[in-house]
């Protein structure tokens, strides 16, 4: 456990936990595909990139070059997964959450949020 | 599925921002998805959707760093693109003489023009508070359409500064073109003619004159005091530092009278017109006018407004002021700036209509295009001559050149020429700057300022970016494999191109050569045409008091035809009133008339037609008297006009004759009603004389004894009325002058491209010519097919300018009331002109071509 403040954003959330999804098979194109997917919003290829760029350099993911396909003219492509590190920013985060879920439903017994 | 690329410029656009290490593979990202949405969505959707996210691409995780991109081009590799030129320059000598001498006459085009519209920008702008200055002007409706005049009543000002809170002066002023402003001065040591000028008080808080002696806000309070410039004041008193308080008298043919400076102005640099000498009180005016009521225009009204007020503001206020005293609904008023007067002075049915800005725009434009032909000549050799090099840059390239090397080299070239063409171009300027300053009547001259230097850098070097643009962009794009090879792929690409400009430049050229004949002819048609009057041999001059013992004496003597009191001054708009009654007078459409005071004999000496009636006749006073032009009777409806009497001003007059119509105004308008009024013998402040011809000299000798014999210590100081004539028409002369040059240059541009152009084109095709002439190919068959090509552009050029031309010229020519109309021949003259020298520039290159040795030429297939 880190002394730090670790600060994950709501977007780089959902891209690490897709990531993750994808267990090590996601590159790029997939990546965007899936999120769309599972959360039915859309996003753009910039968003993602600066996000998983961020990401990796923050140490939460890693990546290894693939080979290229003739649908990218060549061009390689890079796989991600989720670092140990990463996973345990993500538990954290979770936890985080789930802790305010359960002082706010103790406070009020009776809401509709039940 | 090869097949279907994504836009290769949004790639391009793409891989030059994104940072390296991440580029390949979000490219890659693009390409797939671009693919599936060609399948699912259609090309446009997919490429739509592409550029949309090449754009949200653009962030800071994603966009390169600056440093990233290493600079290649460092001290050496300049010093090697430098010798790389020259020793282009001095390899293919004949071309790059063409360029320069090109570009050099380009540039000082653009110079001298630029030096002129930099000064024709800054004529009248003097004043500080500029921005406030406005003259006030009218817009009356006659059936003759609106009318702008300057004359406005003298009662405006002094009510526009009362009534209207966003004007803060204003005043009246009769400004020095007027008769009644040509005096002598004499104090005791000298006599000086001057020009003055009548201004109501409060003149300096409109015009802030910088006063060298004196307190602007305190003169002219007194009828007899007088500030005079600063010019006169050495003049007058020499180096005198103080001067307030002399005397002198002044005589003009209104005023005789002693008057006291007050106070010495500086007249600013650069006015339109040239300022009085002297200013004295518009109350002397009004003594010598006393009826100046509403319907009463003469003076011209300047004001100045308040801080912040917009010429909209000031228009909406003044706009029906004038009708709310006069009760007159065809008048209205409006305000345009003081130093707009000079350029956008002119006005066509009541909405401005430019004025001098269209010569302005128009020789800024020619010069340009100018500089552009000589580009494009730039363009086309170098394109021509780079085939040579394309080795070069195959060895480069495989070598590892990056692409923006190759760029700058064959850009240095071009700069470089551009700046030894812009050094000739100055020097050159600075030679001719005297010639040209005679031919515009200014004094221009290049001044070194950090400014200037800076402008004629830009220019030099935008020069050098425009032509070698292309050829650089061509040539560092060329794929080494390829290059190698000595081949060029697409080499018609080039081609095409090239005949492409070549067409714009001779489209340019004919246009210009058309309208230099178009001009031509209507300048001479203005300066030849029949005004109505006589121009020739008619000399005028100023004379300080008019007697009758002057006039029959100038006119006993032999050798003179007429002599008459007054003059007429051709195209300047005097004063005019709509003041005159006549019985049957239609009160509805008010006809503004233009009046011309003459003096007795005048009409005689000018040689005015009467059609009908008689003139002055030599009566001394005839100021009872009028005469009409036949548009102001026919406009008027009088059915029996001689003897009728009406009424100007309040001054009862009888008709006494009817003069032919004659153009007293510039030929750009028809010929307006006016009345010719006569002055008593006293008022003419000049004289006009017509001389026998041949008898010039004599005349004047002989006129000259009796002027000195009236007027002891006078200079006559005479002019023909004819050169004063052209002097109305220095603009047409100007565009004559210069369209000439601008032709001439154009032509010489555009055939030394041409013939550069067919150098190499025929060197080129000297296998070819070799192989036809071995054949059997005739001579003249020879020629043809060499120079078919060319033919076939210029053809083109023709079939696209003439047109053009015809509707250039025929637009300008409609803008003169009287003109010559346009004829076929001109163009016919022009096209021929054109051909000729067309066949001269290739006719030479393509005669050494057919005689060629064959042998020799063919050794090495």
């Amino acid at each position: 456990m880190s002394e730090r403040k670790i600060k994950l954003g709501e977007f780089e959330e959902i891209v690490m936990l897709t990531v993750g999804i994808l267990h090590g098979t996601g590159y790029g194109v997939s990546i965007k595909k899936e999120i769309e997917r599972l959360t039915g919003r859309r996003v753009s290829v910039g968003a993602l990139q600066t996000a998983i760029s961020r990401l990796e350099k923050k140490g939460y993911l890693r990546s290894k070059v693939g080979k290229g396909s003739q649908v990218r003219a060549g061009r390689p492509k890079r796989y991600y997964e989720v670092t140990a590190y990463g996973k345990t920013v993500l538990e954290q985060t979770r936890d985080l959450r789930n802790h305010l879920w359960t002082v706010m439903s103790s406070l009020n017994p009776n809401s509709s949020l039940q | 599925m090869i097949g279907n690329h994504p836009p290769r410029l949004l790639l391009k656009f793409f891989k030059w921002f994104c940072h390296p290490e991440l580029h390949s593979f979000i490219e890659g990202d693009l390409l797939e998805l671009y693919q599936e949405r060609l399948i699912e969505q259609g090309r446009n959707r997919a490429n739509w959707l592409l550029t949309l996210d090449i754009l949200f691409l653009l962030r800071p995780g994603i966009i390169k760093s600056i440093h990233l991109s290493t600079s290649q081009i460092t001290y050496d590799m300049f010093r090697h693109h430098i010798l790389l030129s020259l020793r282009g320059f001095k390899k293919d000598k004949t071309s790059s003489i063409i360029n320069l001498l090109g570009l050099s006459s380009g540039l000082t085009c653009v110079i001298l023009i630029l030096l002129w519209v930099q000064d024709e920008v800054s004529i009248d702008k003097g004043f500080a508070n500029d921005h406030y200055l406005f003259q006030v002007l009218q817009n009356t409706r006659s059936k003759t359409g609106i009318e702008t005049i300057e004359a406005t009543p003298s009662l405006l000002a002094p009510s526009l500064s009362a009534e209207i809170p966003e004007i803060s002066h204003a005043v009246s002023v009769i400004p020095p073109t007027f008769n009644m402003c040509k005096g002598i001065i004499s104090t005791r040591e000298k006599i000086v003619k001057v020009r003055a000028q009548y201004v109501s008080s409060g003149f300096f808080d409109v015009f802030p004159y910088p006063f060298v002696q004196g307190d602007r806000t305190q003169v002219l309070l007194q009828k007899n005091e007088v500030v005079i410039s600063q010019t006169l004041a050495m003049k007058l008193y020499g180096d005198d530092l103080n001067v307030l308080g002399r005397t002198f008298e002044w005589q003009s043919q209104t005023n005789n009278g002693l008057f006291m400076v007050v106070g010495v102005f500086d007249t600013p640099e650069r006015m339109s017109s040239p300022p009085a000498d002297i200013m004295l009180s518009f109350a002397l005016y009004e003594n010598m006018e006393p009826d100046q009521g509403w319907s009463n225009n003469v003076p011209r009204t300047y004001i100045r407004s308040q801080q912040g007020i917009t010429a909209q503001q000031l228009n909406k206020k003044i706009r029906d002021f004038l009708k709310s005293k006069t009760g007159d609904q065809e008048s209205t008023l409006f305000a345009q700036r003081f130093s707009d007067r000079y350029l956008y002075g002119k006005f066509e049915n009541g909405k401005p209509a430019g004025g001098r800005i269209q010569y302005v725009r128009l020789f800024f434009l020619t010069s340009l295009l100018i500089l552009i032909i000589s580009a494009v000549n730039f363009v086309n050799l170098s394109t021509a001559r780079s085939l040579k090099r394309i080795k070069e840059i195959g060895v480069k390239k495989a070598i590892g050149a990056p692409r923006r090397s190759l760029i700058v080299q064959f850009l240095a070239e071009p700069i470089l020429l551009s700046f030894l063409s812009l050094v000739i171009a100055t020097l050159v300027c600075y030679l001719f700057m005297d010639q040209f300053n005679r031919l515009t009547g200014k004094d221009l001259s290049i001044v070194l300022t950090s400014k200037t230097i800076a402008i004629l850098l830009v220019i030099g070097f935008s020069t050098g970016i425009i032509a070698g643009a292309y050829p650089a962009g061509i040539m560092s794009r060329l794929r080494p494999n390829i290059a190698l090879k000595g081949l060029m792929l697409n080499p018609i690409h080039g081609a095409l191109f090239r005949q492409r400009l070549v067409i714009f430049q001779f489209v340019t050229s004919i246009l210009l050569v058309c309208s230099v004949v178009v001009v031509y002819k209507q300048v001479r048609f203005i300066q030849e045409k029949n005004l109505g009057f006589d121009r020739d041999q008619v000399i005028h001059f100023d004379v300080p008091k008019m007697n009758v013992a002057l006039l029959s004496e100038m006119n006993n003597v032999p050798e003179v035809l007429n002599a008459g009191g007054g003059d007429l001054i051709t195209g300047a708009k005097l004063g005019g009133t709509s003041g005159i009654e006549w019985k049957g007078k239609n009160t509805e459409n008010p006809i503004f008339f233009s009046v011309k005071w003459v003096g007795p004999n005048l009409v005689e000496t000018i040689g005015l037609t009467i059609v009908a009636g008689k003139s002055f006749g030599q009566e001394i006073n005839a100021i009872n008297k009028v005469l009409v032009n036949e548009t102001a009777i026919n406009m008027m409806g009088i059915s029996d006009p001689i003897g009728q009497t009406i009424t100007i001003n309040q001054d009862q007059c009888q008709i006494v004759g009817i003069v032919k119509d004659f153009n007293f105004e510039s030929l750009y308008e028809k010929v307006k009603p006016c009345v010719i009024r006569c002055a008593p013998i006293e008022y003419a402040p000049s004289m006009s004389v017509k001389i026998r011809s041949g008898m010039e000299s004599t005349a004047i000798e002989k006129l000259q004894k009796i002027y000195v014999s009236h007027f002891p210590g006078q200079v006559f100081d005479y002019r023909y009325m004819d050169e004063d004539y052209q002097q109305l028409y220095a603009s047409e002369t100007l565009i004559e002058a210069l369209a000439k040059y601008f032709a001439g240059l154009a032509i010489i541009i555009s055939c030394l491209g041409l013939f550069g152009l067919s150098l190499f084109s025929i060197q080129q095709r000297i296998k070819e010519t070799c192989i036809r002439k071995v054949l059997g190919a005739t001579t003249i068959q020879l020629i043809s097919v060499l120079s078919g090509s060319f033919v076939k552009l210029i053809l083109i050029a023709l079939v696209i300018s003439l047109p053009l031309s015809y509707w250039i010229s025929y637009n300008w020519l409609t803008t003169f009331e009287y003109h010559v109309m346009v004829e076929w021949w001109y163009f016919g003259l022009a096209a021929l002109f054109i051909v000729v020298l067309m066949f001269i520039s290739i006719g030479w290159q393509t005669i050494k071509a057919t005689r060629v040795n064959p042998a020799e030429i063919l050794r090495n297939e």
